[in-house]
């Protein structure tokens, strides 16, 4: 079993990234370093707008391809290039104990306009570099664009669970209270010269009160009928939050097929998946 | 990349406290195989999924849906280029042997007014053969050259023979219910053969808006036993000998103009379709079963042409109106434009009523339904 994460090909990368503050990084008995002031830490401003040309996983030869996943921190400022014209996402990072649990702590806010795009999904497909050549053996593309946090703030945090003799990662992600986006899945035609036969289904999505605590891990063990079970653990913690999906298209209709709402998802703790290879 | 290198090494000592080093014994269970096989248990509860109907604002809500696996869930997961039926294809394949989930709807409301539950128990694939799904890329061949050359998806599904499931419907406490296999052939209690394999089953957006095909079906088996309201039991039905070509399609999408809502849809169904029907008695001395062949074909009318060789429902929609005594309101037929409706004939061959072990009995004869459902037409589904 393979993965390769390819960076062939890009569109043209503008990172500017500016470290306003390093510091020596200290251990604090804080939940959350955001909601302490005075302390040492280190903060982030990205601005980022690049493309990775190609990602794929392959089994005995056949792959899942994903040509061109692009990023772009704000997509309605389209230019990374003159700094200053795009607002970048602001990183507040800082280690952190909490109770027996130490990791590190990551405050991110000001997502305004970020854009995250596959320009197509195949199986043994188009594996050129640059635009993407055709549509054989093409799933389609994927976009989440004008993702926007709506003034409010992520957490994401990674600990480590030492405690007790146990080994592992906790990852933890508090989404702001709405986080909006909208979702767009199209089905390309045969023409790549032209977007006439390319059409798309989609919505508003609007995630509330999104948090997610995962447990990842390394594990080992037979089950009664002797199967290996191990792998790479990931385990819930607490998976909650509400989702909206609302002015529902397909096509080239101006009307919608609705509002989609699911309120009070949530995953029972203990719930797990574990991946294995063969 | 300065600050990529420090987040790196901010992160090195976290990653690393999850690896555990592989003993060389382990090592040797390493082989060439490649894959990936997902293992996992859940139980995922919602309190309440609804949807609205976005200018009218009725609803449809679901209220506790509670999706879990009775066991730990096993699939193995591979990339795959087709053969056979599928050559020059390429995909994703899933399959496991045991598929062990139930589901539950507490309450079903249409603007808020019960309709009552439902749910899925017992699945089981039976631990012999593998469900096994691929997922082809590529949808329907719009340019119809043969080749994979526009993106979606295509579905084949093969259900194996020892499969079967539990669905249940209550309505204030009492209980329809039901258990669902695909075994036509039994050894004992060994089920020998059976299944449903059901190929072709295309997912496209157009510009009228999301296209399923409809999947191709030769053969293959559905028994409806055990069907029951609370303890009293209604008689076993089964449907076999499935013919349904490939062509068929449905088309979901929304109104032309801005500012409306509502599910516009075509659905065609290819001419020739059916398959046959048992409705039988096997729980008391009383052993009689009454078969039919079932089959949906075009009007003569339209039999001729290419783009109504089908048995169809035309500009359609579906709406979900507000108020008090509304509900889903299924138009047939486009009433402004005054296009669309049904069109299509439905007939029973060949009906039969015999003692189950009979190898033969006199036909009483066949049904044929012309029919041609004019726009106005409805059906509204209400709760009370």
């Amino acid at each position: 079993m393979k993965f390769y994460l390819g960076l062939i090909g890009s569109i043209g990368i503008s990172l500017l990234l500016q470290v306003q503050q390093v510091s020596a990084l200290q251990v604090i008995d804080e939940e959350n370093l955001r909601y302490v002031s005075g302390q040492s830490g280190v903060d982030l401003d990205l601005n980022f707008k690049g493309t990775i040309g190609r990602s794929f996983f392959e089994t005995d030869g056949n792959s899942l391809n994903i040509r061109n996943f692009s990023i772009d921190t704000d997509g309605e400022n389209d230019d990374a290039i003159n700094a200053g014209s795009d607002r970048p996402i602001n990183f507040v990072m800082d280690l952190v104990t909490r109770g027996t649990k130490s990791g590190l702590s990551v405050a991110i806010t000001n997502i305004n306009d970020l854009d995250l795009k596959f320009d197509q999904f195949n199986v043994n497909g188009d594996v050129s570099s640059g635009a993407v050549a055709g549509q054989m053996h093409s799933f389609g593309g994927l976009a989440l664009t004008n993702i926007n946090d709506n003034g409010g703030v992520t957490d994401l945090n990674f600990f480590a669970r030492g405690a007790n003799g146990e080994e592992g990662l906790q990852i933890e992600l508090n989404l702001p209270e709405v986080v909006t986006l909208n979702l767009s899945y199209t089905d390309y035609g045969s023409d790549n010269a032209s977007s006439a036969d390319d059409f798309s289904f989609g919505g508003d999505v609007t995630l509330n009160n999104f948090s997610i605590a995962n447990s990842v891990d390394l594990t080992t063990g037979k089950n009664s009928k002797g199967e290996e079970v191990g792998g790479l653990h990931i385990g819930v913690i607490t998976q909650t939050g509400d989702i909206t999906l609302s002015n529902i298209r397909a096509g080239n209709q101006a009307g919608t097929m609705g509002r989609l709402v699911i309120n009070g998802y949530s995953m029972t703790p203990e719930s797990y998946l574990t991946v294995q290879g063969k | 990349m300065a600050a990529r290198a420090l987040t790196t090494l901010l992160l090195l000592p976290l990653m690393a406290s999850a690896l555990e080093r592989l003993d060389d014994t382990r090592m040797s269970d390493v082989v060439a195989q490649e894959g990936v096989i997902l293992r996992s248990e859940y139980e995922i509860k919602i309190d309440n999924i609804q949807y609205f109907d976005e200018d009218d604002y009725g609803t449809i809500s679901m209220t506790d849906v509670n999706i879990a696996t009775r066991a730990q869930q096993v699939i193995d997961i591979d990339i795959v280029s087709g053969t056979a039926d599928r050559n020059g294809r390429n995909g994703i394949r899933f399959s496991n042997q045991e598929l062990p989930i139930d589901f539950s709807v507490d309450i079903m409301r249409i603007n808020g007014k019960s309709i009552g539950g439902f749910g899925m128990e017992n699945l089981t694939m039976g631990g012999v053969s593998p469900l096994v799904v691929d997922l082809w890329a590529g949808g329907y061949d719009l340019n119809d050259n043969g080749l994979a050359d526009e993106s979606g998806f295509t579905l084949d599904i093969t259900i194996p023979k020892e499969s079967s499931y539990d669905l249940y419907y209550t309505d204030d406490g009492t209980r329809l219910s039901m258990t669902v296999d695909h075994c036509s052939s039994y050894s004992g209690s060994t089920c020998t053969a059976g299944g449903l394999i059901v190929k072709g089953m295309t997912f496209d957006v157009t510009a009228e808006g999301l296209r399923v095909g409809v999947p191709q079906v030769e053969s293959g088996q559905i028994n409806i036993r055990n069907f029951k309201i609370n303890e009293s039991v209604i008689n076993d039905i089964t449907l076999k000998n499935f013919t349904i070509p490939s062509g068929g399609y449905i088309t979901l999408g929304a109104p032309d103009a801005a500012g409306q809502s509502a599910i516009n849809f075509d659905a065609y169904l290819a001419s020739g379709s059916g398959f046959d029907f048992q409705f039988f008695d096997s729980s008391d001395s009383d052993v009689q079963e009454l078969n039919a062949n079932i089959s949906f074909s075009a009007l003569s009318a339209d039999a001729g042409n290419a783009a109504t060789n089908y048995f169809y429902a035309k500009d359609s929609s579906i709406n979900i109106s507000s108020g008090d005594d509304k509900g889903i309101l299924i138009a047939l037929g486009d009433t402004i434009s005054g296009t669309g409706g049904i069109r299509g004939s439905v007939s029973a061959k060949d009906i039969v009523l015999k003692p189950i072990n009979a190898s033969s009995a006199p036909v009483l004869g066949s049904i044929k339904m012309n029919l041609e459902v004019l726009p106005g037409s409805y059906l509204e589904v209400m709760g009370h």
